[in-house]
């Protein structure tokens, strides 16, 4: 038995009695299960479609015709530019030069000359290789003249200029034709589905409708239930400080909370990382985005958890005011994802979820800028799909608009990302703290009949 | 009773038949006479002299009036529910539901606002903007942002919030299904509050508009006939919506007791729904996801009817066979969970 | 189970008394109003050790008076201590308290003996302390058998003695009882009643609350009367029923000649005093108050006069009496 009547003796046996109180209350209403096997189902339906979208193949487009026989001499254009035949003269081939050179099979020149981009800090660099060499042969086809090589006209032959606008925040390009311009669309593809499906779902799926509907159906309740049924006078007669009732109960909602997040996500990142592109058999690497979507979860989880219970707890109409105040966070959303940098943004809570998980996905992905601007270097080079046999125009490698519209260079500009995550942690922890100050001081005048 | 199944006089007592009142010495000596049969009736019984008496004199009389037809009794329910909005005495509304329907009103006729204003300053190019026309008339009523991202799922979700569950928690059901009223009339006036406040909010104000626009374009009986098939169409997809929401929301009312829960679960249904299948668009360009969206169904059905090019790439049918599977688990949900709604306070 | 009537209480004293310079309980000049509804008006108490019984009819404000005590309202004015701490701006006096409310409402998922253990931790105790002592007031209360049911299982009288459970826990000092009885069967009334007395004779200050003034008497002698928020009586039972017989109480007649009327009642040997008060009313004082009304149709009747009204002007000792004097003749 307590002898000395502090408060402060037995804390965290409280604490414990409370929280556990909690989650075994959690654990008898239906609406928790219910909330957490929709949001399962949810996951589980989008990563089927992320699986898929991972294990088709993207038709190869031959972007520079180079696999195309123009003058039907049998002889593949790319060919004739490697043997420096005129590949428009079907009376010019390799076949009548020495060696007995015969015919290479097109699908060689598909998707043969890629990006070849080291990228270092400066603002403009020269860049980029001519793998197939229809621009540095000193007389492939029709570009023999050092200004032909130069088609961009920057002073360097054969090469890509590749200037980074701070204004714009973005690179521009501008390349010499012949030079990196059949890259391979299915790898590009698909490491573009795969970082865009991690920064777009990490962001939309488990920051704001996890992070926004677990609190809303679980943690309104918190207080307002206990008062609506009677109960809160158990909680409220005890050698308790109102705050710590508070603290308490959230503390009880986020051992349900945390847990059933770290497992989704851990799930997501299993099924994403065995089914991600690349050599290795799982993508180590998107460790630190996957923290990254979960530690924002995770304060999410707390700041709405805090802000509707307190809604809950003020009036009994509060319920109305959580509703309201989710629509609001819905909207911004929408904006922070289109426009981070609009400053009205920074008025939810959910902007600075996203921020952190887009402050992650720059420091595991920094080169995703670059992938970006490759993506949209390829204009309307390709006409001619040659499985299909259907005319189209990309302006842009596929998945480029999939990585562009969840990518954001995180909106705190001037800050690196590491301070971006720091800042937008602190943010987020501050407005918790704030918020249950704010509450108890209210729960403290709050009459109980 | 005794063996050859006779009723004898301390039986009939213990049964209450002829008028006998029923003292417990009696109902002793039944209850011990339980045995096989050829045992004497016998107990030990106080009879201490407890005089059988009635607690207080009452006759009752059964009524004799006359039951007003059955379209009565549901208008009255009707009318509870719709006058509640305007008078004392009716089934209250809280104020801020009130004020957000006001201000949704308004709002919604923020389109007609803009043509009138265009028509006052002479711009042709505002009117043209907000003026009746195909994509307008689609837009009134299917438009995502801000109507159904906003503007109808709140006052759909605080109309339907409360609406059984309420009955419910307070008891009040208990007295509706202890009067002759039938539960199917009962879900079916109750819903027909819900698809009334909303029909007003998106189809009356799409009427307003058009004919606003009639009245300001000033133009002749071609143009209506040209027009009126649009405008039918864009009421059409008005009610189907109208009906979606009711639906969707009294299927979630019904089930819950409080009524937050049904207003939540509405508001996540829509827009979680829609949010997924954008995320799905955006990263894979399959738009098929969109068939669970409501919303999404009613616009593709929408776009089809008033002919504005689609946004989706699967066909439209398949929209439609979904939204009717939509509601019809909704209201089967609804229906049988009022008719097996149990008539206490629970 | 069968209670004991002759149970007279020999648990132990309390280990330390309560000497406190300050009473247990003390209300100075307390009232309470939400809105224009008075709760409370200008109460004074102070209370220190045994069983203290607050009468009060529906709406006298004894709720009231015990959401003040346990911190859950604030005075509009005046001043609440327990144990010399005001409960709405400190949480210390609860360790030494235990309140059991008039509300029905348990955590019907739990079993007993997980709700007591779970109040017993919230004070602090560690879990084996709080198993520990939690089946030793189970069994203090007589629910020892029934402890691993669920709550929701229990019958109206085991709730009862539940919270009556969780609410000693602590080993409190100071135990208020909101209408315990209410609803219960006999059988559970007797054993919450000895639990009572017990509890009042192990030098506990406990105070019952309740509208049945039988009930109360067999708990206790010490009262305290409310009525419409105001203090109207405390002290001893019987002292109390002795001070009201001395005290007048009236009759109003409201007839057509009342002088007429009063010649017949002139004589009645409880009549004490006639006073008219209007051209068509008397006033009757009488000292007995229900044999007054007892006589009173007969007298009224043989004077023939036509009486339009009878009542009672003095309303609050009309009240008193409805307790105090039920069941007797």
């Amino acid at each position: 038995m307590t002898d000395e009547n502090s408060r402060f003796a037995g804390l965290d046996r409280k604490a414990s009695a409370l929280a556990e109180f909690t989650i075994r209350q959690y654990r008898t209403k239906l609406s928790t299960w219910v909330v957490m096997g929709v949001g399962m189902l949810a996951i589980l339906m989008v990563l089927l479609f992320q699986i898929e979208a991972q294990s088709q193949t993207i038709d190869a487009i031959d972007n520079d015709f180079d696999s195309f026989d123009f003058d039907a001499d049998g002889y593949p254009n790319g060919q004739e530019i490697r043997y420096q035949t005129n590949p428009r003269d079907e009376l010019d081939h390799p076949g009548l030069l020495e060696g007995n050179i015969s015919p290479d099979d097109p699908s060689l020149y598909i998707n043969e000359d890629g990006f070849d981009w080291e990228l270092d800090s400066s603002d403009v660099q020269y860049i980029g290789f001519d793998d197939d060499g229809d621009c540095l042969q000193p007389e492939a086809g029709n570009m023999v003249t050092d200004s032909q090589k130069d088609s961009n006209e920057d002073g360097h032959v054969c090469s890509i200029k590749v200037a980074w606008s701070s204004l714009d925040n973005r690179w521009y390009i501008s390349s010499d034709a012949g030079v990196d311009e059949d890259p391979d669309e299915d790898e590009f593809y698909h490491e573009a589905i795969h970082r865009s499906f991690i920064i777009g779902f990490g962001k939309v799926g488990f920051v704001l409708l996890i992070g926004i509907f677990l609190p809303l159906f679980l943690a309104s309740g918190l207080i307002r239930q206990e008062i609506e049924n009677d109960t809160m006078h158990y909680l409220v007669g005890k050698p308790i400080h109102r705050a710590e009732i508070l603290i308490y109960r959230l503390l009880g909602f986020m051992a349900i909370g945390v847990p059933y997040i770290g497992i989704l996500v851990l799930f997501t990142a299993i099924v994403v990382g065995l089914s991600a592109p690349g050599d290795s058999f799982f993508r180590l690497g998107d460790i630190g985005i996957w923290l990254g979507v979960m530690l924002a979860a995770w304060l999410m989880l707390l700041v709405y958890g805090t802000l509707f219970m307190l809604f809950g707890m003020i009036h009994r109409l509060g319920a109305i005011a959580a509703i309201v105040f989710g629509i609001w966070e819905f909207v911004l959303a929408m904006i922070s994802l289109a426009d981070p940098s609009l400053l009205i943004a920074r008025l939810s809570v959910v902007f600075w979820g996203m921020t952190i998980v887009d402050a992650c996905a720059m420091m595991v992905y920094p080169d995703t800028p670059v992938m970006l601007a490759q993506g949209r270097s390829i204009k309307s080079n390709s006409d001619w799909s040659i499985e299909t046999g259907v005319l189209f125009s990309p302006d842009q490698m596929p998945g480029t608009g999939a990585l562009s519209s969840f990518w954001n260079e995180t909106a705190l500009g001037s800050l690196g990302p590491f301070m971006t995550l720091l800042v937008s942690v602190l943010v987020l922890l501050t407005l918790a703290a704030s918020l249950i100050f704010i509450g108890q001081a209210i729960f403290k005048g709050k009459e109980i009949s | 009773m005794n063996e050859d199944g006779e009723v004898g006089d301390i039986d009939a007592e213990f049964l209450g038949e002829e008028g006998k009142a029923v003292s417990g010495a009696s109902r002793m000596e039944a209850a011990y006479g339980s045995g096989d049969g050829d045992d004497d009736l016998t107990a030990q019984v106080a009879k201490t002299g407890v005089v059988a008496g009635t607690i207080f004199d009452t006759t009752y009389r059964p009524w004799r009036g006359e039951l007003n037809p059955r379209w009565m009794r549901n208008w009255s329910i009707l009318r509870h529910h719709l006058l509640g909005f305007v008078k004392k005495g009716h089934r209250p509304w809280s104020i801020w539901m009130k004020l957000a329907l006001f201000g949704c009103l308004i709002g919604s006729m923020g389109d007609l606002a803009m043509a009138f204003l265009g028509t006052v300053i002479g711009d042709t190019d505002l009117y043209r903007l907000f003026g009746a026309s195909r994509g307008n008339l689609y837009g009134h009523v299917l438009g995502f942002f801000p109507r159904n991202a906003l503007c109808f799922p709140l006052i759909a979700a605080l109309l339907i919030g409360g609406m059984i569950s309420e009955d419910r928690r307070h008891g009040t059901s208990a007295i509706y299904f202890s009067r002759p009223i039938e539960r199917r009339d009962y879900t079916a006036m109750k819903f027909l509050t819900v698809a009334i406040v909303l029909s007003i909010l998106i189809v009356g104000t799409l009427a307003i508009y058009y004919l606003g626009d009639i009245l300001l374009r000033g133009e002749g009986w071609s143009w209506l006939l040209d027009t009126f098939p649009m405008f039918l169409a864009a009421a059409l997809a008005g009610f189907l919506l109208v009906f979606t929401y009711t639906s969707i929301g009294l299927a979630l009312s019904s089930v819950s007791q409080g009524r937050f829960f049904p207003a939540v679960a509405f508001l996540a249904i829509f827009l979680v729904s829609k949010l997924l299948a954008f995320l799905i668009w955006q990263l894979f360009e399959r738009s098929v996801i969109y068939l669970i969206s409501p919303y999404d169904c009613i616009a593709h059905l929408g776009q089809t009817m008033l002919g504005i090019s689609s946004s989706y790439d699967h066909p439209w049918t398949w929209s439609l066979v979904s939204i009717l599977i939509i509601n019809a688990i909704a209201l089967y949900v609804l229906t049988s969970r009022v008719s097996s709604m149990e008539v206490t306070r629970e | 189970m069968i209670p004991d009537m002759s149970q007279r209480g020999d648990g132990p004293e309390a280990q330390a008394p309560v000497q406190a310079e300050a009473p247990t309980v003390l209300l100075d000049r307390v009232s309470k109003w939400y809105g224009s509804i008075v709760g409370l008006n200008d109460v004074s108490i102070a209370i220190s050790g045994g069983v203290s019984g607050i009468l009060g009819m529906n709406g006298a404000g004894k709720s009231t008076l015990f959401k003040l005590l346990t911190g859950k309202l604030k005075p509009s004015q005046g001043t609440v201590r327990l144990f010399g701490v005001d409960p709405w701006q400190s949480t210390k006096p609860f360790g030494r308290i235990g309140f059991v409310s008039e509300s029905e409402k348990l955590y019907d998922w739990m079993t007993g003996l997980e709700f007591v253990a779970t109040m017993a931790r919230l004070h602090g105790m560690t879990r084996e302390e709080a198993v520990t002592e939690s089946e030793r007031v189970i069994e203090f209360v007589g629910m020892s058998d029934a402890m691993n049911k669920r709550i929701g299982k229990y019958s109206k009288g085991m709730r009862q003695r539940i919270k009556i459970a969780h609410a000693l826990v602590n080993d409190p000092d100071l135990i208020i009882l909101d209408e315990p009885l209410q609803g219960c069967d006999p059988l559970a009334r007797t054993t919450i009643m000895n639990v009572i007395r017990e509890l009042g004779a192990q030098g506990r200050t406990v105070l019952v609350s309740s509208h049945i003034l039988q009930e109360i008497e067999r708990i206790t002698e010490q009262i305290v009367i409310l009525h419409r928020g105001r203090l109207l009586a405390l002290g001893n039972l019987h002292a109390i029923r002795s001070m009201l017989d001395q005290h007048p109480h009236s009759i109003r007649l409201t007839c057509d000649d009342p002088r007429k009327i009063s010649q017949h009642l002139v004589n009645d040997d409880q009549v004490f005093g006639l006073q008219f008060e209007t051209e068509e009313s008397l006033i009757i004082k009488t000292r007995n108050l229900g044999e007054m009304h007892a006589r009173l149709p007969a007298l009224i009747r043989q004077s023939g006069i036509r009486v339009t009204g009878i009542d009672n002007p003095d309303d609050n000792l009309e009240s008193i009496l409805q307790y105090l004097t039920g069941g007797e003749s």
